[in-house]
């Protein structure tokens, strides 16, 4: 195991109390000469960070630290960073974006800057649930969170005629904010619609 | 990482009294809540050992954490580690270790039972066959011994030279003695051709202690490279050779104070001389 983490972890153990390392450092040799015997791989959260940015995935620390969690429980001989791609992919198939009321996610946890936003507003055909078009979009950098699209959704007069969409995506370019539709259409990623959430 | 690992290291800092075992729940939490950021892939002694037992070669815990010190050396970061990266590390291993050099005691912790050993007498006394299938080619007539994964090195090796000295002390001196480890499921089946093919040469009678290499008489291996500090006498600083530098105390010698444990010569320890003497 490398120094640094041998280091970090004495530090969390100092945490508790009681726990000694002076005078003589012995908990470092102590420790250092227990990974002797191992090897280790660590693969961390900006790891998983930066194949959420590959992919403009949004991200939260502890969803993060859950793809972690799901890579260690699974691997069978070994893990590496394509390892992480494929249960980063798994978890955004599977991530339920406000959909469970029991456990609700918090929208302001998803601020690790790795993809843009698009809050979109669809026109519904006949107020039922089918979009009949991409009226308008409007952009969020990276710098923003998931928690500020869905507050300015929340301070929108409800519109039965209307949805309002996230998206997210990368690059995007913007003019004022407003985005082409086109592009976000394109290239972005609906990951929540207001019409289709038990939330809305 | 595994809620194992971080019970094992509380275990440890308990052990060692950095903590009572009161806080051992606490510590084991808090360093499970450090690696969340993290996931951890461990390779440990058994995963070396399965690759190791493959190949037929002998293994320690020594040998263990080098091949895993080699593996966290050329990690990739992208690609972490696989079966290939702990080939690699054994190959690196195999390459630098040096069976030739190791005292007894590293020969003996050799004790993993993870291969077999072939013993295999070369006798160039005994008359050659000449090969049905290679016709020119004169092959040395081979005895071999093989021997239980269960023993160490260094009782495998005690064995082979036990044949070699008793070759040395005989008539011939022409035998050499060269010890192989082997994957255990060859072992039954393999005949000398494959020995020298799939084994691993780990002592040779020819190998010389200090070198490492072969020489062709152990007595000119000791001559040549023998480090000449240890080569000298006590008493006069004159080379002293293999046969004499061990002499033993004479018979009524009163022990005390007396230098005759020391490498020299006879004539310089157990003369009539003031000083240096246990006469």
């Amino acid at each position: 195991m490398y120094d640094t983490y041998i280091r970090e972890m004495i530090e969390a153990i100092k945490k508790a109390k009681g726990v000694s390392v002076e005078p003589d450092n012995r908990l470092y040799d102590v420790l250092s000469r227990y990974w002797n015997n191992y090897a280790l791989a660590v693969f961390d959260v900006n790891d998983v960070k930066e194949a959420a940015e590959m992919n403009d995935y949004p991200m939260s620390l502890s969803e993060a630290r859950e793809i972690l969690f799901q890579v260690e429980e699974a691997q069978q001989g070994g893990i590496d960073k394509v390892a992480i791609d494929s249960a980063l992919e798994d978890w955004f198939e599977k991530f339920d974006w406000f959909g469970k009321e029991s456990d609700p996610i918090d929208p302001n946890e998803f601020n690790m800057k790795t993809c843009n936003w698009a809050l979109v507003t669809h026109t519904l055909a006949d107020g039922v649930g089918m979009v009949k078009s991409m009226k308008s979009a409007l952009l969020y950098s990276q710098e923003s969170s998931l928690g500020d699209v869905v507050n300015d959704i929340k301070a929108l007069l409800p519109d039965p005629a209307l949805a309002y969409g996230i998206y997210v995506g990368h690059r995007w370019e913007a003019e004022d904010e407003l985005i082409d539709i086109q592009k976000v259409a394109e290239y972005g990623k609906l990951i929540w619609r207001s019409d289709l959430s038990l939330n809305a | 990482m595994t809620t194992r690992y971080a019970h094992y290291i509380a275990e440890i800092l308990n052990e060692a009294s950095f903590i009572t075992e009161h806080e051992r729940d606490e510590v084991a939490e808090l360093i499970e809540e450090f690696w969340k950021d993290y996931a951890v892939d461990v390779w440990d002694f058994q995963n070396v050992m399965s690759e190791i037992i493959n190949r037929g070669l002998p293994f320690s815990r020594g040998a263990s954490r080098e091949i895993l010190a080699e593996m966290e050396k050329n990690l990739d970061s992208d690609q972490g580690f696989n079966w290939d990266t702990l080939h690699n590390a054994i190959n690196k291993w195999l390459k630098d270790v040096s069976w030739s050099k190791m005292t007894d005691e590293e020969l003996a912790s050799f004790d993993e039972g993870t291969c077999a050993w072939a013993v295999v007498i070369n006798d160039k006394s005994k008359s050659v066959e000449i090969s049905e299938t290679i016709p020119h080619r004169l092959h040395t007539k081979q005895e071999i011994s093989l021997l239980a994964p269960t023993l160490s090195l260094l009782e495998a090796v005690a064995f082979a030279r036990d044949l070699a000295q008793a070759e040395l002390s005989g008539t011939s001196t022409s035998r050499k003695v060269t010890l192989f480890a082997l994957a255990i499921d060859l072992a039954e089946s393999i005949d000398a051709e494959e020995i020298g093919e799939y084994g691993q040469v780990v002592w040779d009678s020819r190998d010389c202690e200090y070198c490492g290499r072969k020489h062709d008489t152990p007595n000119f291996a000791y001559h040549i490279c023998v480090p000449k500090e240890t080569n000298t006498c006590a008493f006069c600083g004159k080379y002293v050779s293999e046969d004499e530098a061990h002499f033993l105390h004479e018979a009524g010698c009163p022990g005390e104070d007396c230098d005759c444990n020391l490498i020299a010569h006879p004539d310089c320890c157990c003369d009539d001389s003031d000083i240096r003497t246990c006469k």
